[in-house]
């Protein structure tokens, strides 16, 4: 049977056509996880709702059915289950059929009564759930440990722990159009601006899918071009990163069963940001991100460049260099260029397998790959071993980039430039970076120039491509409400007389 | 304790310093694709032709440029919208400038990068690349990326100039100088109408004024014309191709002129890598303002950006020394441009 839409309609206080309306819905007693709990309140007939394993059944028995089966009333009423019989903290009376289904695959449990209109739900939530634990990818060398879970109210309650102010506000989602997926817009008041949350929460729901599974997926359904290569949105598994999103005046997405947590809008350098830069002194700070950049233009630049100049322009290698290439080359059955591109791609192999793989078999799969299978090709005379060296320089630059799709990205532009490289020397690798400038400058992320604090010009913090020191750092990011961009006001070292 | 002071603090500063911004980057973009046109079209010996005669050079550039510019400015004074005919002009100069800018990199490239290869295949190649990079909802990325390279154009032309200067003759440094500074002045004031017939373009396509940051001073405009002429001038000067060069200086020479002179492998390729980026810069901000152009004579109507790019192509495989005499249909065009403006104007008064 396909997904469809589960038609809108209305509980009444007819308790046996209720109940008929949700067993219906939950396929009782077909679906053996779906369970009705026949029970009694002060002499009426009564069903609790449930799913089997996402409850806490010692609470259900402490504070749903007991309580209710010694209560003694004249009329049962909603108002007198919710405020008189029911020691739970989260209750709620609704008539909505999909709210209740809603709410009872949430964890939650329904009772209906007999002479009740609708139903009351109870928050006694008990599944089984991961506890916080260290982020998996990203890493730091200072800073906090904590790394966001599958839960989105722990996901929460870990922001909430840092962000201890009611300016942080949580705006309740539901997405997909026929499995809803909780979500969470979280930003903070007065310091998002307005117009950015509201186009958030428009194409949230304009999401006209059936299911959401991830913050990937989603990404891909609210970013402003999804055909560009280019990353658009930054996801974050760090609470202490998520909050420094949201003190630049960004906007963040939740999901639940998502680790992460979905960033908008961001400027392209964000990508280049690693969590724990503002932990370090600016000196270091700086040093990391500098040796970053060069990294990125390593793994960008040079297997194009040794690709350009080997083959078009070799009046640019100093002689004994070339010498040794050429050397080398002679006995290699294939030329430069496709060495070049064969050895990039068994470096993404070997790199995805590694990721793939289980983790204790990782390190010693990339000791084989690498120096076993490297080794042995330069033995053999198959690849050039300068080529090995340009190759594994401009990998372990790729690696260098915090963020994954970036590193993805990076790849794919690596192997565009070498094929640019081949075909017109470095001109070629020119013009095509002319053409990916001329890419990067027309994207947009949430109507938010990609480039944005550099091209076009705008007044931002200032913490961009070095790392700014702290107590300069007086403005927000140019997203930020202009009333809330001043961060501080007078010195940030306010004991210097 | 001072107080930290900052530009942006409200809604409305806000907005002013983005048009700002934008004006800003929409200027040196349109600098950047001034430079280009002039070194095609002296390549090309027209500005020769213009630099030889006062009344040609006044006519058919300054003029049009200056009364277009004042009319454009007034408009926007007035806070009127723009006529949309006169978007439609614009956007056909815009055109030939796309067609210009490429017929000159593929000239280039098939020169000096890839000799073996068709023109045609160069041509679509760059187009295509082009179209599918802009393409996309927001406009302006191209002029952005101009904008952002004019601190590279210019350093690659002080290095080639502190590497080959010393290794040329005053006459190759100093092409037009030779003919007489009356020529050169001619020559100027001929790059300053074209300037102007570009300045005045974001007052058209501006949706809003830009509400003023700070007071007005009234001698900075004419002060800053002065010295864009002085700029122009020099440049005209010292880089652009002599006019009457013997017959071996075909069209490609004549815009690598003083790096031929010089032995330097490395400035060469840095003037040439420059040269390139500043076609297709120029290319990809013609192709841009096209699009606005046209999206402003439609409202409601975005024309594709690689539809337009590949139209340029069958314009841009005219070759070299056959385009010279198509290229007064160009200051034709902004001549009409001029007219149709005057008279919505006067339409407009009257009405």
């Amino acid at each position: 049977m396909p997904l469809t839409v589960p038609a809108p309609s209305a509980l009444t206080d007819d308790f046996a056509a209720n109940t008929l309306l949700i067993d219906n819905a939950m396929h009782v007693p077909l679906c053996e996880d779906a369970v009705k709990r026949p029970f009694q309140i002060g002499g009426k007939q009564a069903a609790l709702y449930f799913i089997d394993g996402m409850i806490d059944n010692e609470r259900i028995a402490h504070y749903v059915l007991s309580p209710c089966q010694q209560a003694r009333f004249e009329a049962v009423t909603a108002e007198n289950l919710m405020q008189t019989l029911l020691p739970v903290g989260s209750v709620a009376h609704t008539q909505q059929l999909s709210q209740v289904l809603q709410r009872i695959y949430s964890g939650d449990a329904a009772i209906l009564c007999e002479g009740v209109s609708g139903a009351v739900i109870c928050d006694i939530k008990g599944y089984a759930k991961r506890s916080v634990t260290k982020p998996q990818n990203e890493n730091v060398v200072e800073g906090p440990q904590e790394g966001f879970t599958e839960t989105l109210r722990d996901n929460i309650v870990l922001l909430r722990r840092i962000m201890r102010t009611p300016q942080l506000i949580s705006r309740a989602v539901m997405l997909g159009k026929c499995i809803e997926t909780r979500a969470s817009v979280l930003y903070l008041d007065g310091v998002a601006e307005e117009k950015t949350v509201e186009e958030v929460l428009r194409r949230l729901s304009g999401c006209n899918v059936d299911y959401i599974s991830s913050l990937g997926m989603l990404s891909q359904l609210i970013e402003d071009d999804p055909m560009s290569l280019l990353p658009q949105t930054i996801l974050t598994e760090r609470p202490d990163r998520a909050a420094s999103f949201l003190l630049s005046g960004q906007v963040l997405i939740a999901l639940d069963n998502a680790p992460q947590m979905l960033c908008v809008p961001i400027n392209a350098l964000h990508l280049f940001h690693a969590p724990d830069d503002s932990a370090l002194r600016w000196q270091y700070g700086t040093f990391l991100r500098f040796l970053r950049l060069a990294g990125v233009l390593c793994a960008l630049l040079v297997p194009a460049l040794f690709v350009a100049l080997t083959t078009h322009h070799t009046e640019g290698i100093p002689l004994s260099l070339l010498t040794s290439v050429q050397e080398a080359q002679s006995r290699m059955p294939i030329g430069i260029f496709p060495s070049t591109l064969l050895m990039l791609l068994i470096f993404s192999l070997i790199n995805e397998a590694c990721t793939r793989v289980p983790s204790v078999m990782g390190g010693s799969l990339g000791v084989v790959s690498a120096l076993i299978l490297g080794q042995a090709a330069v033995q053999a005379d198959i690849v050039n071993p300068q080529l090995i060296v340009m190759v594994a320089l401009s990998g372990l630059g790729s690696f260098v980039v915090p963020d994954y799709p970036a590193t993805i990205a990076l790849r794919i532009l690596q192997l565009l430039l070498v094929i640019a490289g081949a075909w017109a020397g470095y001109f070629g690798v020119v013009l095509l970076l002319f053409l990916l400038l001329l890419h990067a400058l027309s994207r947009r992320s949430l109507r938010v120039p990609l480039f944005a604090p550099i091209a076009p010009r705008r007044t931002d913090n200032p913490d961009l491509i070095a790392r700014y020191p702290v107590w300069r750092q007086r403005l927000r990011g140019y997203i930020a409400n202009p009333a809330s961009m001043l961060r501080a006001r007078g010195r940030m070292r306010g004991w210097e007389e | 304790m001072p107080e930290t002071t900052t530009v942006v603090h409200d809604e409305q500063t806000r907005s002013a310093v983005l048009l700002r911004t934008q004006k800003r980057e929409n200027n040196r973009a349109l600098c950047a694709l001034l430079y280009a046109q002039m070194l095609i079209l002296s390549a090309l010996s027209l500005l020769s032709t213009a630099s030889t005669s006062a009344c040609l050079s006044l006519l058919l550039a300054l003029l049009p440029g200056a009364a277009l510019y004042a009319l454009a400015a007034l408009c926007a004074k007035k806070h009127q919208k723009p006529p949309r005919p006169l978007a439609l002009c614009y956007a056909l100069l815009f055109f030939s400038d796309m067609a210009l800018c490429l017929m000159t990199l593929t000239e280039l490239v098939c020169a000096y990068v890839l000799p073996h290869h068709a023109r045609l295949l160069v041509m679509l190649a760059a187009a295509a690349g082009t179209g599918l990079m802009l393409s996309g909802r927001q406009m302006g990325g191209a002029r952005r990326a101009a904008a952002f390279l004019t601190g590279f154009f210019l350093f690659a032309l002080l290095i080639c100039l502190i590497i080959a200067l010393p290794e040329c003759s005053v006459s190759h440094a100093f092409p037009l100088l030779g003919y007489g500074a009356g020529q050169t002045l001619r020559g100027a004031l001929q790059m300053t109408g074209s300037l102007w017939l570009l300045g005045a373009l974001p007052f058209f396509t501006q949706d809003q004024p830009s509400p003023p940051l700070r007071r007005r001073r009234p001698y900075l405009l004419p002060l800053m014309t002065i010295l864009l002429m002085a700029f122009l001038l020099f440049f005209y000067a010292c880089l652009l191709p002599a006019p009457l060069l013997p017959g071996k200086w075909g069209f490609v020479l004549q815009l690598q002129l003083i790096m031929e002179m010089s032995p330097s492998i490395l400035s060469w390729s840095l003037m040439l890598i420059s040269r390139m980026l500043l076609f297709l810069a120029g290319f990809a901000t013609a192709g841009d303002m096209t699009g606005e152009c046209l999206h402003m004579y439609l409202p409601g109507k975005k024309t594709p950006a690689l539809l337009l790019t590949l139209l340029s192509v069958p314009l841009a495989l005219l070759p070299p020394d056959k385009i010279s005499p198509f290229l007064p249909l160009r200051f034709l065009c902004c001549t009409l441009v001029v007219i149709i403006a005057l008279f919505l104007r006067k339409k407009d008064i009257s009405a």
